[in-house]
């Protein structure tokens, strides 16, 4: 279940607003996607673990040098301290 | 509107160039009203474009079998000089300075740009009613979507407003719409075709392919388009390139496989439909066998939780400083990103790319995005062994036919109707969609062929096999103006 405290976190991260008709929707929304979505997390228990499934594009090093690339795919985005910043 | 025979009308100086540009303009400006195919029209452009084509024509210069024939690009391709809008509000205006590898390769070999059609807005959808434009309808029933997100295009190849259209394909958005219009959509294997210049919906998924009226049409744009790029990262400089049509011959003599996940959930006209035609095939010499793919039924959720994390991330730029509309309602530049996409970005945008942060967060990465990777690795293995018993697995393009435009479908729903087409993304596979029937209320039935990769030969030669037993039955009779 996803709260909207959590919504509300994901939009300042994602730079969008929402009222509060909106954040009410969009939570209802996200909830939706994610119980949808959730299913794959039982069949993914039964699958060998990955040594390492993190984009080449999301790993620290490459996020870390993504600001000498302002076409880096990510769209800039620097992970500074576990915050990301641009 | 078939290229060769076009291009033998021209030849033979039965019709110029420009007549032809002018009528196809013409038409597919009366047809627009109705079906919404374009967001632009580069008329003065194609008009120069054709004279230029009449003029070698007359010089008897050799001409390409593209040469000054029309066609048009989804509105996420960039085009120098020419409006690229994504058909959002948030580039809205944007008009880019130079031309994708694609256009650029299109416009070496004379084609003749009628437009930029219509599409879900920044390719997020399967039915092309996210544009900010309004959507594109099937020609076959103005009152249903023509689906997408490529829909203006298929639409447009559809009913005659050109002889072919460039799309791309994240999740389905070549095949899908291309199916409900009744037009061949093909996908090529991921990294076959440049992705320079294209406006990215997920990166680790798109492709361009063609939409044609035909399958030899699309092996013909394919070869015009397939060519090493090092300018996309992704595009393969380590396989040897073909050209497929000059040597494309029906072929039948394969093993056919048929999976059972890939036609759950379908509608009884449309399992009926792709049956008939692997009967026909299997009648000709085909051999049929089923074979599984396990966790394949999962690949909406996969896709939803992959593409999404590629959708939030890909977004970020367009915050109105580095690109789109700025807002004017801001204090510092970080309200002011954040009142830019608030005010510019529709609502799906919007709602893929908080899905796609969350699942990126510290909670939603381990719930769902590290198990969504592995689920695509199990998916893409299903698919390889599969196709190491069969040469192609053939199954719907998508469960329905197109649906009403105004049917309030909950978007979930609409996620669904990528089922058995987005797992082929998933694996980076090529595929094409070929109309094979039609439904109970006369809509087209989409019949989609899957094959190894880079093994783009195969597929178009089964799709080739059954167009010419079915006598071209199918391919779209919409409006043909020549």
């Amino acid at each position: 279940m996803i709260d909207r405290e959590q919504v509300r976190n994901v939009a300042a991260m994602a730079h969008l607003r929402f009222d509060e008709s909106q954040m009410c929707d969009i939570t209802a929304q996200l909830d939706k996607m994610a119980a949808f979505a959730h299913v794959i997390s039982d069949i993914a228990d039964t699958l060998p673990e990955m040594e390492d499934d993190t984009p080449t594009s999301d790993r620290p090093s490459v996020r870390e040098s993504a600001g000498a690339d302002p076409d880096f795919s990510s769209g800039g985005f620097i992970c500074v301290d576990g915050r990301t910043v641009r | 509107m078939r290229i060769k025979y076009l291009r033998r009308l021209l030849d033979e100086k039965k019709l110029s160039c420009s007549e032809l540009a002018r009528e196809t303009l013409r038409y597919a400006q009366e047809q627009n009203d109705t079906l919404n195919a374009f967001v632009t029209f580069t008329g003065s452009l194609a008009l120069e474009k054709a004279r230029q084509a009449d003029e070698r024509l007359k010089a008897n210069a050799p001409l390409g079998v593209l040469d000054g024939i029309p066609m048009s690009l989804k509105d996420n391709i960039c085009t120098c000089g020419v409006a690229t809008t994504c058909c959002s509000e948030m580039l809205k205006g944007f008009i880019p300075p130079y031309n994708a590898h694609v256009a650029e390769k299109l416009k070496g070999q004379g084609a003749v740009l009628l437009g930029k059609t219509n599409m879900d807005e920044f390719a997020m959808g399967s039915t092309c009613a996210t544009s900010v434009f309004g959507g594109a309808k099937t020609p076959y029933d103005t009152k249903c979507i023509s689906g997408g997100s490529s829909g203006g295009s298929a639409a447009a190849v559809a009913a005659g407003l050109g002889a072919y259209s460039i799309g791309s394909d994240t999740g389905g958005s070549i095949r899908q719409p291309a199916a409900f219009c009744g037009a061949v959509g093909f996908k090529p294997t991921y990294g076959c075709v440049s992705r320079f210049g294209l406006i990215a919906l997920a990166p680790g998924f798109d492709q361009i392919g063609p939409i044609t009226s035909c399958v030899e049409d699309a092996a013909l744009v394919f070869d015009a388009i397939n060519s090493h790029d090092k300018r996309d990262e992704r595009c393969r400089g380590d396989i040897i390139r073909e050209p497929v049509a000059p040597s494309l011959a029906p072929e039948t003599d394969l093993v056919i496989g048929i999976a059972d996940e890939l036609f759950e959930s379908a509608d009884n006209d449309v399992s009926e439909g792709v049956m008939s035609a692997v009967k026909l095939l299997e009648q000709h010499g085909a051999k049929v066998k089923k074979v599984t793919l396990p966790y394949v039924q999962y690949s909406t959720q996969v896709y939803c939780v992959l593409a999404s994390a590629q959708i939030s991330t890909n977004m970020g730029r367009f915050d109105g400083i580095r690109y789109g509309e700025r807002s004017s309602v801001y204090s510092d530049p970080d309200s002011l990103m954040t009142a830019s996409r608030t005010e510019f970005l529709g609502d799906e945008v919007k709602r893929r790319i908080m899905m796609g942060t969350f699942v990126l967060s510290a909670d939603g990465r381990s719930k769902y995005y590290r198990k969504a990777q592995r689920v695509r690795l199990a998916i893409e293995s299903s698919f390889t062994t599969a196709l190491t018993q069969c040469d192609i697995i053939i199954s719907p393009t998508a469960p329905t036919t197109a649906f009403k435009a105004d049917t309030d479908r909950d978007f979930i729903e609409i996620y669904k109707s990528d089922v058995y087409t987005a797992g082929v993304n998933l694996a980076g596979l090529p595929a094409v969609s070929i109309p094979c029937g039609f439904d109970k209320k006369g809509l087209p039935i989409g019949l989609q062929i899957i094959g190894r990769a880079f093994d783009e030969r195969t597929i178009l030669a089964a799709a080739l096999a059954f167009e010419g037993l079915t006598d071209g039955a199918f391919i779209s009779k919409k409006g043909a103006v020549i």
